[in-house]
């Protein structure tokens, strides 16, 4: 069995806010209905880690994994429902592909964010101005976010509080609504599942507080 | 029979590999990659004037019986796209047994970026087959069917088509 550790991951969870009433009038009306699907994008510079995260999340060994040149669409399986993750792939420096990000973004319902807390200050630079882009885009704004920090067990990797300050996700910043954030070691499919229950309680309680 | 040409694949969209496993357990039931393209023969050197209109676009499977028993299976396939942007990648596919239309699958791949390799792992949730119906396919074999459509912004560019014995290992 093939071990792939990726150490600590943090957690930000981002919520702006969100539509999930065609889920919940499906739950409610006529018989029981097949699991329910979501299409999330993966975004982040390469070498940032997502093909990886992906490959251990789907109980895949990730050898083999090369650059994506192209999208990486995986569909991780949980009891009640299925993620069909898209990772979309990006060149070190080069625009080309990631011009293209935008047209991915169509039917997306959330969106993950990977970083390499150990890069340099350059490439930090550019992914924050990747997430950045990615937070205003018209198709994203309106979706949660999960930001994880990636490569955390690497000697030169920032701290939680260090990554948010450089990034400007501080709360104050962003006037965001902050739904918090925790620590906690990758096995499996555990944190995804963490994240969609997170992610589901939170629209309710949207839901409610804009009533 | 083919609902469209080879031709008409004028995205240049090129499947490269193939590989299914049980979900269940992870068990990789089947790989498949093309080989590269160094190793093919692409121009037809056939004087005869003979061309096999299935070449590319036709598989034939063969599983164990124990294949009709799984739930759920993951699907994953590569492919690559020639050098023009692909929008609204769909495929359409029907599994049939005989004339029963056992299930149908629908997926959007979305956008495509010229020159790109692309990978898509799908879910299968295979319906609840009966006995008597499990026994048919297996009893049965290349009698269980599939067709593959292939969509760009709405317009048929592919078919493949595949068919299914499940008598393996007997």
């Amino acid at each position: 069995l093939f071990c792939y550790r990726i150490c600590e991951v943090f957690f930000f969870l981002f919520l702006f806010f969100f539509f999930w009433q065609c889920f919940r009038a499906l739950c409610c009306k006529g018989p029981p209905p097949p699991r329910p699907e979501y299409d999330l994008v993966c975004i982040g510079l390469t070498g940032s880690g997502k093909t990886s995260l992906l490959s251990q999340l789907c109980s895949e060994s990730p050898e083999n994994i090369v650059p994506t040149t192209g999208f990486s669409i995986k569909a991780v399986p949980f009891q009640n429902a299925i993620l069909n993750v898209k990772e979309l792939g990006v060149l070190k420096g080069a625009d080309t592909i990631r011009k293209y990000w935008s047209r991915y973004y169509q039917g997306s319902q959330g969106v993950i964010f990977v970083l390499d807390s150990a890069s340099s200050e350059d490439d930090l630079e550019t992914a924050r101005n990747e997430l950045h882009s990615a937070l205003q885009h018209p198709q994203l704004c309106i979706l949660p976010f999960l930001i994880l920090a990636n490569h955390q067990d690497k000697p030169a990797a920032r701290s939680v509080q260090e990554v948010k300050a450089f990034f400007y996700l501080l709360p104050t910043d962003m006037g965001a609504k902050w739904n918090g954030e925790y620590e906690c070691c990758l096995s499996e499919c555990q944190i995804l599942m963490d994240i969609y229950r997170k992610i589901n309680r939170a629209r309710q309680s949207y839901k409610l507080w804009k009533m | 029979d083919y609902l469209c040409k080879p031709e008409d694949n004028i995205y240049n969209i090129d499947f490269t590999r193939f590989k299914i496993r049980d979900l269940e357990t992870g068990t990789v039931l089947f790989e498949i990659a093309k080989p590269s393209a160094s190793e093919q023969d692409y121009e037809d050197e056939d004087d005869s004037g003979e061309v096999d209109t299935s070449a590319g676009r036709f598989v034939r499977y063969q599983f164990t019986p124990a294949f009709l028993r799984l739930r759920t299976v993951g699907a994953t396939v590569e492919f690559t796209v020639g050098d023009k942007p692909v929008s609204n990648f769909r495929m359409i596919e029907r599994h049939y047994f005989r004339d029963r239309l056992l299930k149908n699958f629908d997926f959007d791949f979305g956008f495509c970026i010229p020159s790109s390799r692309n990978t898509c792992e799908h879910i299968y949730e295979f319906p609840q087959l009966s006995e008597d119906l499990i026994r048919l396919m297996v009893e049965h074999p290349y009698e269980t069917r599939s067709d593959s459509f292939y969509f760009v912004d709405n317009k048929l560019i592919m078919h493949n088509k595949a068919d299914y014995a499940y008598n393996g290992g007997q």
